[in-house]
């Protein structure tokens, strides 16, 4: 019979088998043992309990009491049909001491019995310790680094702002910042030696005023150590090192190796009208401001950019401009130049006229045929 | 569980989960496949599971893959066919413990484990009940059973030799 766990569905299989006699005892206690754990089934073969099957063997031992756990521990109902069982669990140490005395005093009694005591003691089996895993290192866990919930949403958190930045630093400068850029710099460049310097007006005032008092304190304590007295020019060095050095910030030329603009740009001049006008204005400002012109080159005035705008110039005359807001890009400009400015190799130029004074007249941006007019007055 | 002490499970228990496969199953490839699986199990688990309970885990783990996997395959070999076979193709046994590992092929699957469980690892009936899903009662009977079953096998194979 092929062996299987009796359950709730085949147990019917395992009575007709018991009823046939096809069972071992071993079978029929277990599925006496079935009938223990389901007694609403064992209500209904009562008589199958009042049946018994014939031992035809030797196997006949008593292993409907093997299923009580502590049964008859002490050896007391040992006998030549049941020896086996008591010889098993002398085996397997489920014996008291009494039990396991009554055992060996069993087969004193009937010698004829040892032999399968011994054959018993034989099947204790013995693991193969030579069968080893061979892949035990690729069954441990290296140590990884967990890293909190909040940790990992921080982490995403400062990307995301990383990214925004980064987004931010992409947009085309606007108008002011370029205002700031080529005016505001230099403003406050100029601004901020004037004002250390009234600022060190007025700290060396009160150092006067102090040194005052501390000669003063000086003549009274005439006590005190060398050492005081030495720290106190010391200290005058330096600060004297600590003065700011006047000079302007290194400004990084800004050159765009665009290709110059075609006449079928043109369009897109007119739509860049105001920004170019804006910003070649701005650039205009700045140079009439300065007092570096060279006069008399054939009546006209000759802005010396390139002394002042030495950071932003190359090449002799071109001037990178940012177009704000529009292009995103930048346009090439030719300045100085007979008092006219020029956009590099295009159809399209880009006039200032220059008034007796130094001052800018009409700025106009156009070729041949079309002109548009920037401005009429001065800035 | 920590991870070092799931790290010492492997190195206590790996070879003894393979052993105990590998006896019943007879092929090293599922074999160890079945205790990669188990560990994995367990590491699923290592923040539930006690240190302690570490071992009992793996072999159930263990033994219930390998029942799924005998089911499935749906081995088909009983255990008079096996009887006959070990007896008349490997009639020259003459080292009692080959002897006794081939009766022990004999068993069906559940008596040979219960055996193996006990004998390999020292277990109580209690706990080859909670890794077998069976009570008590139920694994010593088979254990009592699988005995003699192996005596009477042994037994046989003296009058034999």
């Amino acid at each position: 019979m092929e062996i299987k766990k009796i359950n709730i569905h085949n147990y019917e299989e395992y009575i007709i088998n018991y009823l046939d006699g096809n069972m071992t005892p071993v079978e029929v206690a277990e599925l006496f043992l079935f009938f223990e754990n389901h007694p609403e089934i064992d209500e209904n073969i009562h008589d199958l309990r009042m049946m018994k099957v014939k031992a035809d063997n030797e196997n006949a031992f008593g292993f409907n009491n093997a299923l009580k756990i502590d049964h008859d521990a002490d050896g007391l109902e040992i006998s030549p049909e049941n020896y086996i069982y008591y010889f098993t669990a002398y085996l397997e140490g489920d014996l008291s001491e009494k039990g396991n005395e009554s055992v060996e005093h069993f087969i004193q009694k009937h010698p004829e019995t040892k032999n399968e005591l011994e054959l018993l003691k034989q099947t204790k089996v013995q693991p193969p310790l030579n069968v080893i895993f061979p892949q035990k290192s690729g069954l441990k866990r290296k140590s990884t680094l967990i890293m909190p919930a909040r940790i990992q949403w921080a982490a995403i958190a400062a990307t995301l702002l990383i990214l925004f930045s980064v987004y931010l630093r992409l947009k085309p400068e606007s108008e002011e910042s370029l205002i700031k850029t080529i005016i505001g710099d230099e403003m406050t460049i100029t601004e901020t030696p004037v004002k250390q310097q009234e600022k060190e007006q007025q700290k060396e005032e009160k150092t006067n005023t102090t040194n005052h008092i501390s000669k003063d304190q000086l003549e009274v304590k005439t006590n005190l150590p060398e050492k005081t007295k030495n720290s106190q020019p010391k200290s005058q060095e330096s600060r004297e090192e600590v003065k700011p050095i006047r000079r302007l910030p290194a400004h990084k030329p800004t050159i765009n190796h665009a290709q110059p603009f075609e006449a079928k740009k043109r369009d897109e001049y007119t739509s860049l009208y105001e920004d170019i006008r804006l910003s070649q204005e701005l650039m205009l400002a700045y140079a009439e401001n300065q007092e570096q012109f060279t006069n008399d080159y054939e009546g006209l005035q000759l802005i010396n950019l390139g002394r002042r705008f030495n950071h932003y110039v190359r090449s002799g005359a071109q001037v990178a401009n940012q177009v704000s807001g529009s292009m995103g890009g930048w346009l090439l400009a030719d300045l100085s130049i007979k008092g006219f400015n020029l956009l590099t190799n295009n159809e399209l130029k880009l006039v200032r006229e220059v008034n007796p004074d130094g001052s800018t007249g009409n700025v106009s941006i156009g070729d041949d045929e079309a002109s548009y007019l920037l401005r009429k007055s001065a800035l | 569980m920590t991870r070092a002490e799931y790290n010492k499970c492997v190195d206590h228990y790996a070879d003894g989960v393979y052993r105990f496969i590998l006896k019943n199953i007879k092929d090293t490839e599922r074999a160890r496949d079945i205790v990669q699986d188990s560990f994995s199990k367990m590491w699923e688990k290592v923040g539930d599971i006690n240190t302690e309970k570490a071992k009992s885990y793996l072999f159930t783990t263990a033994y219930h893959t390998m029942i799924d996997e005998i089911r499935h395959e749906k081995a088909k070999t009983s255990f008079n066919e096996n009887i006959y076979d070990n007896l008349t193709v490997n009639h020259s046994w003459n080292d009692l413990k080959e002897v006794l590992q081939k009766a022990l092929d004999t068993l069906p699957l559940l008596q040979k484990t219960v055996i193996m469980l006990r004998d390999y690892e020292g277990y109580s009936y209690e706990e080859i009940g909670n890794i077998t899903n069976l009570s008590d009662s139920q694994v010593k009977v088979y254990i009592y059973r699988g005995r003699v079953a192996l005596k009477n096998f042994i037994g046989s194979m003296d009058k034999v030799i």
